[in-house]
């Protein structure tokens, strides 16, 4: 049986709607008296403090009336199956709002180059990229890659680290191939979320191509004004955020019977599903999205270990260099992890962590609750940032390594021994 | 091989890889690139093809079972327990005189002889046997026998399966499941073998493979088990189906030639080494499951539930640069899943690493492990000492003081859903 208890008022839960600010998983920094909110699962040793969230603005918070009556709710893998369903679908619908509040502003923006317009801009990118970075967490059906149950890759169309190509970028910004009718045809490193943070926040009037690239060789680049480049930035990145928009909206329809009808296929597993032969076989698919904390996140955005006297490595992986936000995307991260392990609201709802207490795991459920829990707050606490850290506080980046590291490797041994799922892209072949 | 093609198994397990896992003593079995292997896929299939018709029967054996010894030789992480016994059936069909009768061969030959030594058909009695018998002492264990597992946690995700599903919800399915399982595979042979038993035990080797084969993903073993067992039977069974009565009776083994000497010896031979390798792991003490020395060709089929997570650290010692490396930046996946529990396989990619950095031009170079493993839904243990440098520990078939202890704890019991 599965507890809640109600948390308090929260300003952006009122203004996005709960059930949208609860996918955010952000939490409120407090309750309006200073101090934190917790909103875990009561009975449970891992409550998190609801602390953090995105610097400079204050989104997401728990409203309890969004999550099913929780005393009515026995936990079933049904009903697992149904909150991950809807979880998915309140993210997709809060990142395509935030998508559209994003192309408006850039519209603004390219029609009115002032600083003004620039800082919205750019603050609408920071949300939007927010709410993506916990929906990187739900790489679901349509999202995930095409080697999955009904995957299509979309994830990748919207945000593709870590996979970069600022050169790239330049170079359609001194051809204008951003206006290009095909332009949508372009590779996915110059359209996503990715282009834009570099359009929006790298300012300089260098270009990131070598010095045999055909813009620098050629002049194109050169050709250039300092005056027309602001406004050929905007126009771009009015264009990927139209972009990342449409891309936003397929993902979703593609959840919905006028697309592919995913939702369908997904929680109607064993009872009819052409994609999931069973229930098991859905969450199993679903599970794969955890392991975004092995790869994504433990190996490339955190990447120096404990120990290690030279990250320079790890510099390539960093994600966010010029909004400076990859540490709060690797907070958001795990915000979505726990909104997919513990339950959608906040770490409220049904999550994978009741499927272990229902198995009888108690002991591994509260273990990864309170490993995340530490990994949360040693991200949200996290300084100087990774931008900075790589270079500056190696031990202080090996720390957090370690925690991040406590949980994957639950993930990876006795969470998937437990309810007998399969690594990532591991099903096919026989077995003994 | 057609389940590979049709599948696209082919790529993902033997050509997507940068590195590949060697067999102790095979490390010079070099991979035939990736036409090679798509091609070979298809020329063991029509070796194969070949054998099942009887012709140029035992060149196309002896060819398949050396095709087929190549392609398990290219990476270890492809080792199955029915891949080996393909390879041990194809051994024997190569060296025996099968094609007799009912054959291509023997059509084109016009050969008369319809019968062969007996000894070969207790030869391949003795290879089903050996499968079945030493898979069900490898589940005279407590985790299989007093805690249900693994059997416990592969059932209890499998009750939204159709009509049996619902049977494993119950405590007592998977303690049920697991004695059965254990006096089955060891005792079937006893009942196979006695005329009187041996209608029912066929069937009930039927109905336990077609069942191992809805609820596992064990590919072609039912199949290949279920037809194997055949072998118990009198040789002349199949000709009941298809000729006169007076041409259905037994064979008269002892009217055609004996077995030379050279032959038992070989036979011999072939039989203590089959009876011997799956006792070797007794040569190591502790738990096989966890340690995995003994445990390929062995038949413990379908008895641990094992997942680790294995990082590697690599150190240069003199200028003291120091490294975290992940098991992925080597492998695909599946290698990664396979690695993850079985020491020897970590202690290569070791050996793998240490060479790599090496050529990066770090010197001294020194690399250690942090490998965690849970087996059967322990709490996860660390499987490998951390302070032990595997770039300086030689690949051997000696026990390996390196790999730490099993675990001591009970497995839990899961319940179903």
């Amino acid at each position: 049986m599965i507890k809640y208890r109600r948390v308090g008022f929260c300003f952006p839960a009122l203004l996005l709607g709960g059930a949208v600010a609860s996918f955010l998983g952000l939490g409120c920094s407090n309750n309006g008296s200073g101090e934190p909110v917790y909103t875990g699962k009561t009975g449970g040793t891992s409550g998190t403090p609801a602390t953090g969230g995105v610097a400079g603005f204050d989104a997401g918070m728990v409203d309890a009336a969004a999550v099913p009556d929780a005393e009515t709710i026995a936990f079933s893998k049904a009903a697992l199956i149904a909150a991950i369903a809807e979880c998915t679908a309140l993210g997709g619908n809060t990142f395509q709002s935030a998508a559209q509040a994003l192309h408006d502003k850039l519209v603004g923006y390219a029609a009115n180059l002032s600083p003004e317009a620039l800082s919205q801009a750019q603050e609408a990118w920071r949300i939007a990229n927010a709410h993506w970075q916990a929906a990187e967490l739900f790489q679901i059906g349509p999202a995930a890659s095409s080697g999955r149950p009904g995957g299509q890759g979309l994830r990748t169309q919207i945000y593709s680290y870590p996979q970069k190509a600022r050169c790239g970028v330049d170079q359609l910004i001194a051809t204008q191939g951003y206006s290009r009718t095909d332009f949508a045809n372009t590779l996915v490193v110059s359209r996503g979320l990715d282009a834009l943070e570099y359009l929006l926040f790298h300012t300089g009037t260098n270009n990131a191509c070598p010095s045999t690239a055909d813009i620098n060789t050629q002049g194109t680049w050169a050709a250039v004004s300092p005056t027309v480049l602001p406004q050929r930035r905007a126009d771009y990145a009015v264009a990927a955020a139209a972009d990342v928009l449409a891309r936003a909206q397929q993902i979703n329809t593609a959840w919905l019977p006028g697309g592919a009808n995913f939702r369908q296929q997904f929680v109607s597993a064993g009872a009819g599903s052409t994609l999931f032969a069973t229930d098991h076989d859905a969450l199993n698919a679903a599970s794969d999205a955890f392991f975004y904390l092995d790869r994504e996140i433990k190996d490339q955005k955190i990447c120096c270990a404990a120990g290690s006297l030279d990250c320079s490595a790890c510099v390539p992986y960093l994600e966010a260099e010029f909004a400076r936000s990859s540490t709060q995307n690797v907070a958001q991260n795990l915000r979505g992890f726990r909104q997919l392990f513990s339950g959608c609201a906040d770490g409220v709802g049904l999550g994978f962590d009741d499927w272990l207490r229902a198995v009888g795991q108690n002991a591994l459920a509260d273990a990864m609750n309170d490993a995340l829990a530490d990994a949360i707050v040693a991200t949200d606490t996290f300084t100087p940032p990774l931008e900075d850290a790589f270079s500056s506080s190696k031990e202080n980046v090996g720390a957090l390594h370690t925690k991040i590291k406590i949980l994957n490797d639950l993930l990876k041994t006795q969470f998937i021994t437990a309810l007998n799922l399969d690594l990532p892209m591991t099903v096919e072949g026989d077995n003994d | 091989m057609l389940r590979f093609v049709g599948y696209g198994w082919i790529d993902g397990l033997f050509v997507d890889t940068s590195f590949r896992f060697k067999y102790f003593g095979l490390a010079w079995v070099q991979p035939p690139g990736e036409i090679g292997t798509h091609v070979l896929f298809w020329v063991l299939a029509l070796l194969a093809l070949c054998i099942a018709v009887g012709l140029f029967f035992r060149a196309s054996a002896a060819a398949f079972a050396i095709g087929f010894a190549y392609l398990q030789a290219i990476d270890v992480t492809n080792y199955l327990n029915h891949y080996y016994l393909a390879l041990l059936l194809g051994l024997l069909l190569a060296v025996s005189p099968a094609h007799r009768a009912w054959s291509l061969d023997a059509r084109r030959n016009g050969w008369r002889i319809d019968v062969v030594p007996a000894a070969w058909l207790w030869l391949f009695r003795f290879q089903v046997g050996v499968v079945y018998t030493f898979a069900g002492l490898a589940k005279a264990q407590a985790d299989w026998l007093w805690h249900a597992q693994p059997l416990n946690i592969w059932l209890a995700s499998r009750t939204g399966i159709p009509i049996l599903g619902p049977l494993f919800v119950h405590s007592w399915a998977a303690p049920l499941m697991s004695w059965a399982g254990f006096l089955f595979d060891s005792t079937i042979v006893a009942w196979l073998m006695w005329p009187r038993t041996r209608p029912y035990a066929y069937a009930i080797v039927i109905v336990f493979h077609v069942l191992t084969r809805v609820l596992f993903p064990i590919g072609m073993f039912p199949v290949i088990m279920i037809l194997a067992a055949l072998v118990f039977f009198p040789a002349n069974w199949p000709r009941g189906f298809v000729r006169h009565e007076q041409d259905a009776r037994a064979p008269t083994p002892e009217s055609t030639p004996r077995w030379r000497p050279v032959g038992w010896a070989l036979a011999g031979i072939y039989c203590a080494v089959q009876l011997v390798l799956p006792l070797r792991h007794l040569a190591y003490g502790g738990n096989v499951l966890w340690h995995e020395q003994g445990m390929r060709f062995s038949w413990r089929v379908m008895v641990r539930e094992k997942n680790g997570s294995v990082t590697f650290q690599v150190r240069s010692e003199p200028d003291r640069r120091q490294f975290e490396v992940s098991a992925h930046d080597y492998l695909n996946r599946l290698q990664e899943r396979e690695l993850s529990g079985q020491p020897d396989l970590i202690l290569q990619l070791a050996h793998h690493i240490r060479d790599d950095y090496t050529r990066r031009g770090l010197r001294k170079v020194e690399v250690r492990v942090d490998a965690i493993a849970s087996l059967n839904g322990r709490p996860p243990g660390r499987l490998i000492d951390p302070d032990v440098d595997l770039a300086k520990v030689n690949s051997s078939i000696l026990p390996a003081r390196w790999i730490l202890p099993a675990p001591t704890s009970a497995p839990p019991r899961l319940r179903a859903l």
